[in-house]
């Protein structure tokens, strides 16, 4: 039931950083939805109501959390959680931020190939003013070592997503006391990289027609970096506003 | 009705009627026998018994026999005694309280 998996993520994300109890709270935050959905299910409900009633009646996940909390923790464990809660930061935002990056030079890798391969005898420039990026002198060049900075960006952020995953598992690392801080950091970079794709597809445009296509190219490598920033802080930002 | 401020009282007397018992059975028993009255988000009641156990007044281990893990819980001999203090705090209360709210007007306010 996605809708009781959802409460579940949004529990797993809060009671990171509280070891032990908050491993337990949380397998028995599972076995007591779940339950609840099924007699829900046997009531006569239907699927859906069934999970929604569960959840309501299970409760604010913040307030649950917060009673966790307050049943006494020392404080040398307080300064731990907040240590990591900062490291989960850091490493969320590389995350979000290696992947906008990652996947904006490989469209703008990709997209002066493909232009190069329908024109082969493309004499064109890849940056304003005829200027190339400093490790290339070709339009070529630049493309190929787009491609290879968007993979490089790519794989370390894969990496990084999946050792994430792997530490949260083992040693609960916090995820969500900084979410804030993690929107405001992650989209301030993705808007610099949407402003600087965006900036040089924009000064391309008014440049000669055959540098139209490759003002375009940047234009979508901005659009990319732009989704993945929207999607992330709406992906965020709802609990927020949820549970305040 | 919030029931919050005898949270305790409640788990303490649900589990001393059934246990050993899991969380899910022992919140079902509470609702049931105060006739749903009471306006309780159910998961804040397993911070409440793992305070309860901090106290000494709880004990629980997993259950081996439920296809999910689920903690199994049952009073410990000091959460008895705090069970019998506290049903006596609520006696003397709910009768002070019953004789501030039922003292019948005098004929100035009535």
């Amino acid at each position: 039931m996605s809708a009781i998996d959802d409460h579940l993520d949004e529990l797993f994300d809060l009671l990171a950083g509280n070891g032990a109890a908050g491993r337990r709270l949380l397998a028995e935050a599972e076995d007591h939805l779940y339950a609840a959905y099924r007699d829900g299910v046997a009531t006569g409900l239907s699927d859906e109501d069934a999970a929604r009633r569960a959840i309501e009646h299970f409760g604010s996940t913040r307030q649950i959390v917060r009673q966790l909390r307050g049943t006494g923790q020392p404080r040398s464990r307080k300064i731990r959680a907040r240590f990591l809660a900062a490291l989960s930061t850091a490493w969320r935002i590389a995350v979000v931020v290696g992947a906008a990056a990652g996947l904006s030079y490989l469209v703008y890798g990709v997209g002066v190939r493909a232009l190069l391969i329908a024109d082969p005898g493309r004499n064109t420039t890849c940056n304003y003013q005829n200027r190339s990026l400093p490790w290339s002198s070709s339009c070529g060049g630049t493309a190929n070592v787009s491609l290879v900075i968007g993979a490089a960006l790519l794989t370390a952020t894969a990496v990084l997503w999946l050792t994430r995953r792997s530490t949260l598992h083992r040693t609960s690392l916090p995820q969500t006391t900084t979410t804030f801080i993690s929107i405001v950091v992650a989209l301030s970079v993705a808007s610099a990289l949407v402003l600087t794709f965006t900036g040089i597809g924009i000064l391309q445009s008014f440049l000669p027609s055959q540098d139209r296509p490759i003002g375009n190219v940047n234009l979508s490598a901005a659009g990319v970096a732009l989704t993945i920033a929207v999607v992330y802080t709406s992906m965020r930002i709802k609990p927020l506003l949820t549970h305040g | 009705m919030n029931p919050r401020g005898q949270l305790d009282l409640l788990l303490l007397a649900g589990l001393q009627r059934q246990q050993p018992v899991h969380g899910y059975a022992l919140i079902g028993s509470v609702r049931e026998l105060s006739a749903d009255a009471f306006d309780l988000a159910e998961g804040t009641v397993y911070p409440a018994l793992r305070r309860l156990e901090s106290q000494g007044w709880v004990d629980s281990t997993w259950d081996d026999n439920s296809p999910r893990p689920r903690r199994l819980y049952r009073l410990t001999h000091a959460g008895r005694q705090a069970l019998r203090e506290k049903r006596r705090d609520w006696a003397g209360f709910s009768v002070a309280v019953n004789a501030v709210v039922t003292a019948p007007l005098s004929a100035d306010h009535a």
